[in-house]
């Protein structure tokens, strides 16, 4: 029984499907991360979780109990949106303040003026004012309180939004792109403090995001979505390392993976310039198939060498590496290398290469773009 | 590093720079007047002018038809606040913008609301609650003649149906106010209505959705959460405009009532217009204008010195 899971959902605007059978869950205290290019559904998942959107098909689960029906306040869900939607009118401390008030006070008591003359809300607001101070304090936005949203940064109205959503001990965590409105330096802050977070409160988390390395870098466990459908659900490394979707390949890791054009031969061999690269591949010799490969997983040798020869047409230097592009026969736009700077200070575009490529390296993907089993005999074909 | 740059330049290239951005000022400044100027002269022309002019003629004497006048200072003023018909428009003119406004402006919030919240037939009703603001109130008056009429009109025919003797809506002088109210607040309740739904659709959606996960969970709490406070500017804006529109009443007391019976719809602009235009005494109907003038400023001033500021939030 997981804390929160979305079985099966599926959802149409008229004719056009944006979500096809989705599932997805977390478990206690896990921090799930769904990520996909923008337009591929997140948000309208994220709305359906929340109750502020209603699936044509599938069911909502918090801790065993079918939450489908159920109202959004009912839910207790916490969500922070892209926009942060904090309430203009109200200072900090009444936005973090708000889902607290709204749960904990009567309508009576929430009345303007006679509020203040129905018993029991005093206390229940210094309650309210103690949690408040104590969230703000663990986010560092104490100081920030007495202001209006229209009088804070980015950053602080973010925190503010974060702030609103910790204060109460929600069921499930749904963040939107909450990072997505601030600038590079103070994203990559955030998202560690928001990890840390997460660890302290143990809440589960779904943390929607378009940016892969967002996702990589903060879940434990990733859903790649594209087209309205999960290509894929399981933790970072097996992501990265273990795509089942071509498309899962060429949107997670920067630089992108390396996909190649390529056909089996006899025994399941795959081709690539002229020389077998991996065999393994079942099925009838002759399918057309596509060849993923990392980056970082070639290593460039001296002309000559053994391996597929190549030639350098462009140098990016990044600092701590190089992404060396190359051409080889039959490799359409080029392959790009990750290499050290030291590796290729004696290179240039022009330079004549040879490409060692391991045979675990290769992802084998069918015309379909589903991985495409090895048999556990596969070798590497490129010889050393 | 920039300001060790700055703190190196010789005095003579930063007077050159300083002189540079002088003359830059200059042109900027005179390019803002050229292009300013075609507006501001009409300001003066149609509007301050004409003003002048008005208070001008306050403190005259001055009548139509007459070749000359005197100035004669404040005594217009003073004539004004002994003036019995002049008290009671003011009293009246109150009294039917105190009536007409709340109700405008409530009832225009309240059918925003509903089209708002409705998808099917939202142009429908939208273009039904806007006929009235296009449609000539003095044409409709006619149609408001005939359904008030005491004895022939059909709401008095469906009051005694269900037992009730209706009064004679405009022709009593207890009861001509509230009927010429009730048709200025028809009138301009689709004004409000369309300011209202434009006010609705700059709120974003995002807010409701907020506001429902922190546990609004019906529509008077959202209400009072999102709406209320989102649309504080267009409510400010509304109200300013109704209250302007309602102190302007004329076509119906024109048309219907003139003023009777007994002065009990004597309106300010009624008065203006029969001293100004039947008396042809236009010194005495300028000073009223210019009291006219100096309570819908006032009042303006009021609204935006004291509201203003609690309902823009940035
Ligand atoms: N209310 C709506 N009516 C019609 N189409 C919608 C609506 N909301 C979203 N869509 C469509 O659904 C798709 C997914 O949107 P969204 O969930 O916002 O994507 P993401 O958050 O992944 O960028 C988009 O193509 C969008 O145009
Ligand atoms: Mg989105």
């Amino acid at each position: 029984m997981s804390a929160f899971a979305l079985r099966n959902i599926s959802k149409s605007y008229g004719t056009n499907s944006i979500l096809n059978d989705v599932s997805i869950e977390a478990e206690d205290g896990e921090f799930i991360a769904l990520v996909g290019p923008s337009g591929c559904g997140k948000s309208t998942l994220l709305r359906i979780a929340a109750g502020l959107d209603h699936g044509d098909a599938g069911s909502i689960w918090m801790g065993g109990r079918e939450i489908t029906a159920e109202h959004p306040a009912d839910r207790n869900v916490a969500m922070v949106f892209q926009s942060y939607a904090l309430y203009p009118h109200l200072t900090a401390e009444q936005n973090i303040a708000v889902p607290l008030a709204m749960r904990t006070l009567s309508t009576l008591q929430r009345m303007p003026l006679l509020g203040r003359f129905v018993a029991g809300r005093s206390t229940a607001q210094a309650a309210i004012k103690q949690q408040v101070l104590a969230t703000a304090t663990s986010l560092k936005i104490d100081h920030l309180l007495d202001r209006k949203p229209g009088q804070m940064s980015g950053g602080q109205r973010q925190r503010v939004a974060l702030a609103r959503a910790l204060v109460r001990q929600p069921g499930v965590f749904l963040m939107d792109e909450p990072l997505s409105n601030l600038d590079a330096n103070l994203r990559v802050h955030t998202r560690a403090e928001i990890v840390d977070l997460h660890r302290r409160t143990g809440v589960p988390t779904i943390y929607v995001t378009h940016d892969q390395s967002e996702a990589l870098s903060m879940a434990d466990r990733v859903a790649v979505m594209m087209g309205g459908k999960v290509l894929q659900f399981a933790s970072p490394a097996d992501i990265y390392d273990d795509p089942r979707h071509v498309e899962v390949a060429k949107f997670v890791g920067s630089p992108r993976i390396n996909i190649i054009d390529a056909v089996t031969a006899d025994n399941g061999a795959v081709f690539f310039s002229g020389k077998a690269v991996v065999d393994g591949v079942t099925g009838p010799a002759g399918t057309p198939v596509q060849l993923g490969i990392r980056p970082e997983r070639i290593r460039l040798r001296p002309q000559g060498a053994k391996g597929i020869a190549a030639i350098v047409t462009r140098l990016e230097f990044l600092g701590s590496e190089v992404l060396v592009t190359t051409q080889a026969d039959g490799a359409g736009d080029g392959i790009v290398i990750k290499a050290a700077p030291a590796d290729v200070s004696h290179l240039g575009a022009g330079s004549p290469v040879a490409l060692q490529i391991d045979a675990d390296a290769c992802l084998v993907f069918g015309q379909d773009g589903l991985r495409v089993p090895l048999r556990a005999t596969a070798r590497i074909a490129v010889d050393a | 590093m920039h300001e060790t740059a700055i703190a190196n330049l010789l005095p003579a290239d930063r007077t050159t720079a300083r002189q540079a951005a002088i003359r830059a000022a200059k042109r900027e400044e005179r390019v803002a007047w050229q292009l300013a100027a075609p507006a501001i002269l009409l300001i003066i022309v149609l509007i301050l002018l004409p003003t002048l002019a008005v208070f001008v003629f306050s403190l005259t004497n001055y009548e139509l038809g007459y070749d000359d006048f005197q100035f004669i200072g404040l005594d217009n003023y003073i004539e004004l606040f002994g003036d019995r018909t002049f008290l009671i428009s003011l009293k009246n003119t109150a009294v039917y913008t105190a009536i007409v406004t709340p109700f405008s402006v409530f009832i225009g919030l309240g059918v925003a609301l509903l089209i708002e919240s409705e998808t099917r037939g939202r142009a429908f009703f939208r273009t039904v609650y806007f006929l009235p603001v296009a449609s000539l109130l003095v044409a409709m008056a006619t149609v408001f003649q005939y359904l008030l009429h005491p004895t022939i009109g059909p709401v008095n025919a469906m009051l005694s149906m269900l037992g009730i003797a209706g009064p004679n809506w405009l022709g009593s002088s207890s009861t001509v106010l509230t009927s010429l109210a009730i048709i200025g607040i028809w009138q301009s309740v689709g004004f409000n209505m369309v300011l209202f739904l434009a006010g609705l659709t700059a709120i974003p959606r995002e807010l409701y959705a907020a506001a429902e996960v922190d546990g609004a969970k019906g529509s008077w709490e959202r209400f009072r959460l999102v709406t209320w406070p989102m649309l504080g500017p267009t409510t400010l804006f509304v109200t300013t405009i109704s209250v302007i529109n309602a102190v302007k009443v004329f076509e119906t007391v024109k048309t219907l009532t003139e003023g009777g019976p007994n002065k009990a719809s004597e309106v300010l602009l009624w008065t203006i217009y029969q001293e100004g235009f039947v008396y042809l005494r236009v010194g005495y109907a300028s000073a009223m204008t210019v009291i006219f003038l100096a309570f819908l400023i006032v009042l303006m001033l009021v609204q935006y010195r004291v509201l203003d500021r609690r309902v823009h939030y940035t």
